[in-house]
C-alpha cells in the first residue's frame, strides 16, 4: 500500500492503520516496514470487537495461513515473529466523508484481504462522486 | 501494511442455510459486524506519540477513510 501513497493523496484518502500492540512494538514495526501512515493503538480490542474482528485459532492457523508463510520464507522475506495476540483477525473497511462504509471486509482468515485493487477502485468512484 | 497479506480474490461469503434459517444474518448480528451501508462506528484512539486521532473528525475533514486492521505485529 506504500507505493500508492501518491494516489490516496489524489484520491484525498486517509489511511489508518489499527494495531492492538504495544508503543514499543508499533513505534519498531514502523520503523521496519517504513510505513508513512497513521497507526492507532486499541490496546483493548474494544474497536476490533465494535467491528466484528474476532479472535479464532482455527482461522488464524489453518493450512493457508501456514502455506502463506511458508511462501514467504521460501520467497527470503524475514518473519518477525508473533508479537501480540497471534489468534486476533484483521479486516478493512472504508468510510466515507459522510460516515457511511462503503467497504466492509472483515477477514474470514488470516490471509484474507481484500485486492488493493478493489480497495483504490472503491476509493475513485468515491473521489469521483465528490463534488 | 505490507501487500502480501492481500489475497488476489475478494468472493463475499455465500448465506449459510441450516435447518431452514439463515445463518449469515444471525452470525452477523452476533458477531456485532457492519456491513457496507451501514454508518461507520466512531472512534477515538492514540496513535503512537500519544495524539488522539477520532474517525469522525478525520472523515467530516472531508477525507475518505482507508481502516487497516491489522492482526498483529510481526
Amino acid at each position: 500500500m506504500c507505493q500508492y501513497q501518491d494516489e490516496l493523496k489524489r484520491l484525498n484518502a486517509k489511511v489508518l492503520i489499527v494495531s492492538f500492540g504495544s508503543v514499543a512494538l508499533a513505534r519498531r514495526w514502523i520503523a521496519e516496514t517504513c510505513s508513512p501512515f497513521i497507526m492507532l493503538l486499541d490496546r483493548e480490542r474494544a474497536v476490533y470487537r465494535a467491528y466484528g474482528l474476532r479472535s479464532s485459532w482455527v482461522r488464524s492457523w489453518n493450512f493457508r495461513t501456514l502455506w502463506f508463510y511458508v511462501r514467504m520464507v521460501l520467497s527470503g522475506r524475514r518473519l518477525r515473529g508473533v508479537q501480540g495476540d497471534p489468534n486476533q483477525l484483521g479486516g478493512d473497511f472504508i468510510v466515507d466523508t459522510q460516515g457511511i462504509l462503503r467497504l466492509s471486509y472483515p477477514s474470514r482468515e488470516a490471509t484474507d484481504r481484500p485486492r488493493v485493487a478493489d480497495l483504490l477502485n472503491v476509493l475513485r468512484q468515491l473521489r469521483s462522486q465528490s463534488p | 501494511m505490507t501487500s502480501s497479506l492481500l489475497t488476489p480474490i475478494m468472493v463475499p461469503a455465500p448465506p449459510q442455510r441450516c435447518w431452514g434459517h439463515n445463518l449469515s444474518r444471525r452470525r452477523r448480528l452476533q458477531q456485532g459486524g457492519l456491513r457496507t451501508g451501514d454508518r461507520a462506528l466512531d472512534f477515538m484512539l492514540p496513535d503512537v506519540e500519544g495524539r488522539q486521532v477520532s474517525l469522525g473528525e478525520t472523515y467530516r475533514s472531508g477525507q475518505n477513510v482507508l481502516l487497516v486492521f491489522l492482526r498483529h505485529l510481526g
